[in-house]
């Protein structure tokens, strides 16, 4: 049983650089023989992810690059998990270094299927002159996890302060710019916790928003509310 | 537009600029999907209202940013 499956497809510029960042990850996991399931290039593909994660109902999931609102992508441009399979989520973790999809596809996760979400509210930007501090941005808290701490809040807030010492350093640097894009990522961040849950949301339906005024964010883990 | 925004204006585009100029011509911006040349950042500042407005208020965000931080560390 692997604990860790890394998805990173690499299928265009961003991706050159984002799957990059993932081998930092892999790397480290290899050299703390932590187990794991590497799904890198054409391997990044859903019908991949969903049998690993049916086949191993404890692992948790990294995903390095291409994301929306409701969904994350693969190496074919497809979508690897959205709202028709983010039930795959349930009880895991999720980290996520790609834009937008803390929005939907985590507040979804977390609210039905109990998912710790990690992942961006906003585009991500980036800049190439400062790929090396990027990275360690992007990595640090997935890093953080794999060194034992498993308290995602405490990652965050931990994040936020390395962040800062690497937009210390840029502007040091006179990459003013770089500095500027890091502080946007910062604060685009999410975790989905019970500590730090989404924001309340309506549902579209009548019953479950009658079971959410009864019994608050909870209901949205009841399967069929009629 | 009356005088003092003009000056507040010319202020930030003067900021903004400063700050692209950071990034060199030949390294690359990536914004999601979106990929372009130092060069072209540069050009699209020029031309595109929105990008532009956008640039200023990063340049504003992150000196905000590092005086509140400077500030609560003291």
């Amino acid at each position: 049983m692997a604990d860790w499956i890394i998805i990173r497809p690499c299928f265009d510029e961003p991706t050159k650089f984002s799957f990059e960042w993932a081998q930092e990850i892999v790397d480290v996991m290899k050299e703390k023989n932590i187990s794991h399931v590497d799904l890198a290039k054409e391997a990044a593909i859903r019908e991949k992810v969903e049998a690993i994660l049916y086949e191993n109902p404890k692992i948790h999931v990294i995903h390095y690059d291409h994301g929306d609102v409701d969904k994350i992508y693969g190496n074919n441009g497809e979508p690897v998990i959205d709202l028709k399979n983010n039930s795959l989520l349930k009880n895991r973790e999720a980290y996520n270094m790609n834009c937008l999809s803390a929005k939907k596809l985590g507040v979804d996760s977390y609210h039905r299927y109990g998912t710790t979400y990690w992942g961006s509210w906003e585009v991500i930007s980036f800049t190439t002159d400062s790929l090396d501090e990027f990275m360690r941005a992007m990595n640090f808290g997935i890093k953080m996890r794999i060194d034992g701490e498993t308290d995602w809040n405490k990652i965050m807030e931990a994040t936020i302060e390395h962040d800062n010492k690497i937009i210390d350093e840029l502007i040091g640097k006179g990459k003013i710019f770089a500095a500027a894009l890091l502080r946007e990522d910062r604060d685009a961040r999410r975790v989905w916790t019970d500590k730090t849950p989404p924001p309340d949301q309506n549902s579209k339906c009548f019953w479950r928003n009658l079971l959410l005024t009864l019994f608050g964010t909870r209901a949205w883990r009841i399967s069929k509310p009629f | 537009m009356n005088e003092r925004e003009k000056k507040l204006a010319e202020a930030a585009i003067k900021a903004a600029k400063e700050m692209l100029q950071s990034l060199p011509d030949d390294a690359e911006y990536v914004h999601g999907r979106e990929v372009l040349t130092g060069k072209e950042v540069k050009q699209k500042f020029e031309i595109d209202d929105e990008f532009a407005a956008k640039t200023a208020e990063q340049i504003l965000k992150l000196k905000l940013d590092t005086l509140i931080r400077k500030k609560k560390d003291r």
